[in-house]
């Protein structure tokens, strides 16, 4: 099969276009519903009117946000079909259960109680609209969870056999697919990075009042609720990036060493904590891999393996193996890669004849080599090295800011408790421009993720130029250009409808009442 | 397989945000009597009348 390789280039650029913009909308979505569901608690609890229009208030950014992420994740599904027929067909029998699981289950759950949530406040009894409330929030991220199990299974392959008959991946085992590491700390990190955004988002709207000097008691309170909510998931958020880190250490140590741009491998690994790459550095040269860095010793080892002195295989060794530590090269897996192609191929010619000896043989040879069965696809030794320079700056912007925000949680819940928060003008101006930083590292996260696993659709099985689907370049192109002016139509809007909501505030609240 | 560390982390989900919950209730009532410091102390803090600071 020939693929034309700017059609990979566009449908690439297209999903990742999409995916970038849908990844605008949905971690606030996942987060703020939840924030909401705890004022609304409150409100039940206390009974205090001023709960709820703040409640109400915090709900109808969130009204916006959900309806304008929602478009942008259909057409997302629907590139699947369209650009990504081939991987839809390999894979679609995994792929396509948590995805329909997402669509029947949570989707579903999330959209009617959303419908209650949002116009049902005078129609349906308070417990009730509590109860729709936090159904929404556990629909929208078990939404979430189907979507990075699928996710999760692509960083790393399990309960699943290839069959030759129809050359398609076939689900043996869901328990697999959903117990998977990789899902479960995938789902964890991401959902608690949403939980991280929509916190910024609450505090830094808030920060906004009290530098404007209004709605003072509405916005300490919302951050009193915010900053408690993300000093506690942010300290989550790190433990389970530490999680996912040691499972792409062990299922994808390429993108380990590209996140700390390890070229070569070593016992008692340091761990950059923050540097510059050498842009001439090139795999298997002699050139130092940065021209400034700060690290700490043994501190990849430390947290890969949970151990100083662990080995963490570089990209050279990655690339051009190493006897010592067990490591085949990427020459060697192509070329049971191609032993594998042939082996398929030979048994569908055999299969077509009506050959079982042939077939039989084939298929054993195709047994014997189908790990290895993505290599056979690739043309180079280098192409299986993802862009390190994006992988690792991406990977250190996001830790970088992660941790900036624990350190503006604790700060800022502090000030809130202290009451002495209007006070120090500086933190609530870091607090209303780190909002943007929260996207960023959002956003830094999800490149990490999927350029890290570059050149895979699916780890070690799938390259993205076989995924693609075989279809002529020009109509990926023109509507790679429809949908970014279509995205950045709807981001304007949001972003529009949302500062004349936040400029209005939260009129109707009294500043007199207590809890 | 071995699925334990699966769940255990799955299960970790509900117990975050039922621990972030009882945090900003927690923070709450600490940041009430701070608001009722406050205000008694911008009406009770100099020479007022008696009866102005009752319902503290």
């Amino acid at each position: 099969m020939h693929i034309d390789p700017s059609l990979v280039e566009w449908s690439r650029a297209q999903f990742a276009l999409t995916a970038l913009y849908h990844w605008l909308f949905v971690p606030l979505t996942l987060g703020l519903t939840f924030i909401v569901a705890i004022m609304e608690t409150i409100y039940v609890k206390t009974g205090n009117e001023w709960w709820k229009k703040t409640t109400r208030f915090w709900m109808g950014l969130l009204a916006i946000n959900f309806a304008i992420g929602l478009a942008t994740g259909i057409i997302m599904e629907f590139e699947f079909g369209t650009n990504w027929s081939n991987y839809s067909w390999i894979v679609g029998d995994i792929f396509g259960a948590p995805l329909a699981i997402e669509g029947l289950m949570a989707f579903f759950m999330e959209s009617t109680f959303f419908a209650v949530m949002f116009f049902g406040w005078d129609k349906v009894s308070k417990r009730m609209h509590l109860l729709s409330t936090w159904l929404v929030a556990i629909g929208s991220n078990l939404s979430a969870l189907w979507i990075l199990v699928a996710n999760g299974w692509m960083q790393h392959p399990v309960g699943m056999r290839f069959n030759p008959d129809t050359a398609r991946n076939e689900m043996v085992d869901f328990w697999a697919v959903l117990f998977n590491p990789n899902a479960y700390s995938k789902f964890l990190h991401t959902i608690s990075g949403g939980y991280v955004l929509a916190s910024l988002f609450v505090i830094s709207i808030s920060a906004w009042y009290l530098l404007r000097k209004r709605n003072i008691q509405f916005a300490k309170r919302s951050i009193m609720v915010a900053a408690s909510f993300g000093l506690i998931v942010s300290l989550f958020n790190v433990t389970t990036g530490d999680d996912s880190a040691r499972h792409v250490a062990q299922d994808q140590p390429m993108k380990l060493a590209a996140m700390e741009g390890l070229y070569q491998g070593k016992s008692g690994a340091e761990i950059v904590t923050f540097g510059i790459l050498n842009p001439s550095k090139k795999v298997g040269d002699k050139q130092e891999p940065f021209l400034v860095k700060v690290a700490i010793p043994d501190g990849l080892s430390l947290l890969s393996y949970h151990r100083v002195d662990a080995y963490v295989p570089g990209i050279r060794e990655l690339v051009y193996g190493s006897k010592e530590h067990g490591i085949p090269s990427v020459a060697e897996k192509m070329k049971r890669g191609k032993e594998a192609v042939a082996a398929l191929t030979a048994y569908k010619a055999a299969k077509k004849a009506g050959d079982t000896a042939k077939m039989e043989a084939a298929k054993k040879r195709f047994e014997a080599n189908s790990t290895y069965l993505g290599y056979g696809y690739l043309k180079t030794p280098l192409q299986a090295v993802p862009s390190v320079p994006i992988t690792f700056y991406a990977f250190h912007t996001m830790v970088g800011l992660g941790t900036w925000f624990v350190l503006l949680f604790i700060v800022i819940l502090y000030f809130t408790m202290t009451n002495t928060l209007e006070r120090h003008r500086k933190w609530l101006w870091a607090a209303l421009f780190s909002l943007p930083l929260g996207y960023v590292a959002q956003e830094s996260g999800w490149i990490t993720a999927e350029v890290g696993r570059q050149p895979w659709a699916i780890q070690d099985m799938l390259p993205v130029g076989m995924a693609t689907s075989n279809i002529v370049t020009s109509p990926v192109m023109i509507t790679f250009w429809l949908f970014a002016i279509l995205f950045t139509a709807l981001l304007i809007a949001e972003v529009k409808i949302m500062t004349t909501q936040i400029k209005l505030g939260p009129v109707e609240l009294k500043e007199d009442s207590h809890v | 397989m071995e699925y334990t560390d699966a769940i255990l982390w799955y299960a970790s989900w509900p117990v975050l945000i039922y621990i972030a919950y009882r945090f900003v209730l927690l923070n709450m009532k600490h940041h009430a009597k701070m608001e009722r410091l406050e205000e008694y102390d911008q009406q009770c803090g100099g020479a007022v009348e008696p009866k102005a600071c009752e319902k503290f």
